[in-house]
């Protein structure tokens, strides 16, 4: 065999001094295509040659490079860290060096090699090798140690699920919570028996009689991750659980516990409802001493402090009335087959509102009303907010001008009036519901808030223009059924 | 006339005991529905009043007891304005009636008046509002005593604005009484026909107007003494 060639390697001339060139041009081109640096030494390991790879790492060129000792450019150091003093009489490969380079960033390089021998001598005359800068690999691998570290001590539960439903990794809390030991092999079982597992256990209070109905919605959920949904555990916690699809088909799964924030929202609901039931409370008790202070009215022998009385216990009724509806209609729930026919309602509420307005002066007409116009809707609440709006319109116009209620085919009804308008600043805080009471007039401020909820809980909000040439417009749009 | 008022507010049916007594009618008033129903087995009464909240049973439980009974006593319902449900609504149409608490005295009044006035019920034929008296048997009305002479039509109009006075009457309704099936109705008569009927009660100074309530119908309401004032 030639002892000039290299097996596999295609050097075609027999001449040595060819084919020496030839392999110079090979190691040329390898040095300058491969990302590692190649160098080699003297027996004091001063660098005699080195590719210009080695600019790309540490930031110096060939030239400033021959001459100096590697160990100038930084040190080796063992796995844990320490700096060491490798032997390098002997081949090594992969030892850990870190170098800085110009800017004083760390760089992390790899480097292998071998000793060489003078061919003639046998002297030790140096090592060769090469050297990988392994920098932002090793940033890589280290930002996915910390997170895997961070995920670990996540004080909720953190679950991967590969795509087909076998548990990849779990954290501390998760193992904590289901109680599963560290020896426990639950990577590579599958999630339906993890969750038939805590079935089992009586980790799950919901699933209580019907265990089957509640893995079957659980193995739904996780099938179909989308957002977050709660669950209650037998301990009182509740937790919060968020899922997510990952693109590579796996399933990521973790929790919060929102225990205190459901303590804290349960709370403030119950004392809601406290204040509702208190206000109802103080409504229907305000009803009977009213109804006896109107019945005794007219027995008075004074007319004119009769009349002027019942002015005045009209107005604290209709306050009352609208107390006890504030709080009856605080969140009224219309169901999809709820409709009601706007013409209807319009019709009852002029009608009802007929004799206040002739009493007080006011010319009250209804237009649009002939034909039926049916809207998803509750009748009881819309009457409310539609006989506030006309109470409202017949205070505040002068007297012998109209108030317009007109229903319009579209499925909306609007209130129009002659008045003297609202304000615009004076509207927003009209509608608040937050605003109870306002002492601008006798009624105003429950009145329009109630009308407001009302309009909210049918999907829409009350709108109030002015009406061109003087006057305004309340609004109210309600979605029209076909 | 007798009147049997059942309600649980003590105080509340005095005032309105008394109320009524003064308007002379006598008035026997009990707090619970079982005496309601003890005192209805022993007197005939003419007209009942009722609350709809009692202690011991809702009153339209006990008006459907009595109406199978076969009884046909008038009976004006007292309720808040939401207990009005659909079942209350359709009193109007059954020969009873309801109110909406507070009321004024002089509107019970009325109603109670109205009710006695239905066919069937005990205060005679003679319907009147303010100084206007209408006969309805003797198809006759009288404004401050002295009869005046009207259409039939006219007269059909004023009978039905009288029966509900201070109420919408829609116009629809009218024209459904005043007209037979097979009679042409050309589509201003009703108007026509309020019209007339508005200038004859002017003419004969009678204390009630006939309000128009454009889109809806018409409204009979005694007019005032003193010009409302503006509220404040």
């Amino acid at each position: 065999m030639d002892n000039t060639s290299i097996p596999g390697w295609r050097i075609k001339s027999k001449d040595p001094l060819i084919a020496l060139s030839e392999y110079r041009g090979m190691l040329d081109d390898l040095t300058r295509l491969i990302s590692d640096w190649v160098w080699e030494t003297d027996p004091e390991f001063r660098l005699t040659y080195v590719s210009e790879k080695i600019f790309q790492s540490l930031g110096i060129t060939v030239d400033e490079a021959l001459g100096k000792k590697i160990t100038q450019f930084g040190v080796f150091r063992s796995s844990v860290g320490e700096t060491i003093n490798p032997d390098f009489t002997r081949p090594f490969r992969s030892l850990s060096f870190e170098g800085e380079n110009r800017d004083g960033a760390v760089r992390h390089i790899l480097i292998s090699g071998v000793p060489v021998y003078d061919s003639l001598t046998g002297d030790f005359s140096g090592i060769r090798g090469i050297s990988r800068d392994v920098t932002s690999d090793k940033a890589h691998r280290e930002a996915s140690e910390k997170l895997g570290y961070a995920m670990e001590n996540y004080p909720g539960f953190f679950f991967l699920t590969d795509s087909n439903e076998r548990f990849v990794a779990v954290n501390r809390t998760f193992r904590d919570l289901n109680h599963i030991s560290m020896s426990d092999a639950v990577i590579g079982s599958t999630f339906e028996e993890h969750v038939r597992r805590i079935v089992n256990l009586g980790l799950v209070p919901d699933a209580e009689g019907k265990e089957e109905e509640w893995i079957t919605y659980r193995l739904y959920l996780h099938r179909n991750p989308h957002g977050t949904f709660e669950i209650r555990r037998q301990d009182g916690q509740i937790l919060q659980i968020t899922e997510m699809r990952l693109d590579d088909g796996s399933t990521a799964t973790f929790s919060t516990d929102i225990t205190e924030l459901k303590h804290v929202e349960d709370a403030l609901r119950q004392s809601a409802e406290r204040n509702r039931i208190f206000a109802m409370n103080v409504g229907h008790d305000l009803r009977m001493p009213l109804a006896v202070l109107s019945a005794n009215i007219d027995n008075l022998e004074d007319k004119k402090t009769a009349a002027s009385l019942r002015r005045d216990l009209d107005a604290m009724a209709r306050s009352v009335e609208q107390l006890l509806d504030a709080t009856k209609w605080e969140k009224p729930e219309i169901r999809h087959s709820d409709r009601v026919d706007l013409s209807k309602v319009a019709h009852d509420v002029v009608s009802e509102l007929a004799l206040n307005a002739i009493r007080s002066g006011r010319h009250l007409e209804l237009r649009g009303a002939d034909k039926p116009v049916w809207v998803s809707g509750l009748e009881e609440p819309m009457a409310i907010a539609f006989r506030n709006l006309v109470e409202n319109a017949i205070e505040y116009v002068p007297r012998d001008t109209d108030v317009i209620v007109e229903v319009d085919k579209s499925g909306a009804v609007l209130v129009a009036d002659m008045g003297p308008g609202i304000p615009e600043n004076v509207r927003e805080g009209l509608l608040n519901p937050q605003i109870r009471f306002d002492r601008r007039g006798p009624n105003s401020g429950l009145g329009l808030s109630i009308v407001q909820r009302i309009a909210e809980a049918h999907g829409t909000h009350l709108s109030i223009e002015d009406k061109e040439g003087g006057g305004t417009i309340c609004r109210l749009e309600f979605a029209l059924l076909k | 006339m007798r009147l049997l008022l059942v309600e649980d507010h003590e105080r509340f049916a005095d005032f309105v005991k008394t109320g009524l007594e003064q308007e002379g009618f006598t008035v026997d008033a009990v707090t619970t529905a079982a005496n309601a129903d003890a005192a209805f087995a022993a007197v005939a009464y003419d007209t009942v009043v009722l609350d709809l909240g009692l202690p011991d049973a809702d009153g339209l439980t006990l008006l459907k007891a009595w109406r199978d009974q076969g009884s046909s006593i008038p009976v004006l319902i007292l309720t808040a304005r939401d207990g009005v449900d659909d079942r209350v609504k359709g009193l109007n149409a059954g020969g009873d009636d309801y109110l909406l608490k507070p009321f004024e005295m002089q509107e019970l009044v009325a109603r109670i008046r109205a009710l006695l006035r239905r066919p069937g019920g005990t205060l005679g034929t003679v319907i009147e509002v303010g100084n206007i008296a209408f006969d309805t048997s003797a198809r006759e009305v009288r404004i401050d005593d002295r009869a005046i002479t009207i259409s039939r039509r006219e007269m059909g109009v004023l009978e039905h604005l009288m029966r509900r006075a201070g109420r919408v009457v829609p116009k629809d309704v009218i024209e459904d009484k005043i007209y037979g099936f097979d009679e042409e109705v050309s589509s201003n008569s009703v108007e026509v026909h309020v019209s007339r009927l508005r200038k004859r009660l002017a003419t004969a100074k009678a204390s009630c107007l006939v309000h128009t309530i454009r889109g809806v119908g018409y409204l009979l309401a005694v007019e005032e003494e003193n010009e409302s004032t503006e509220s404040v």
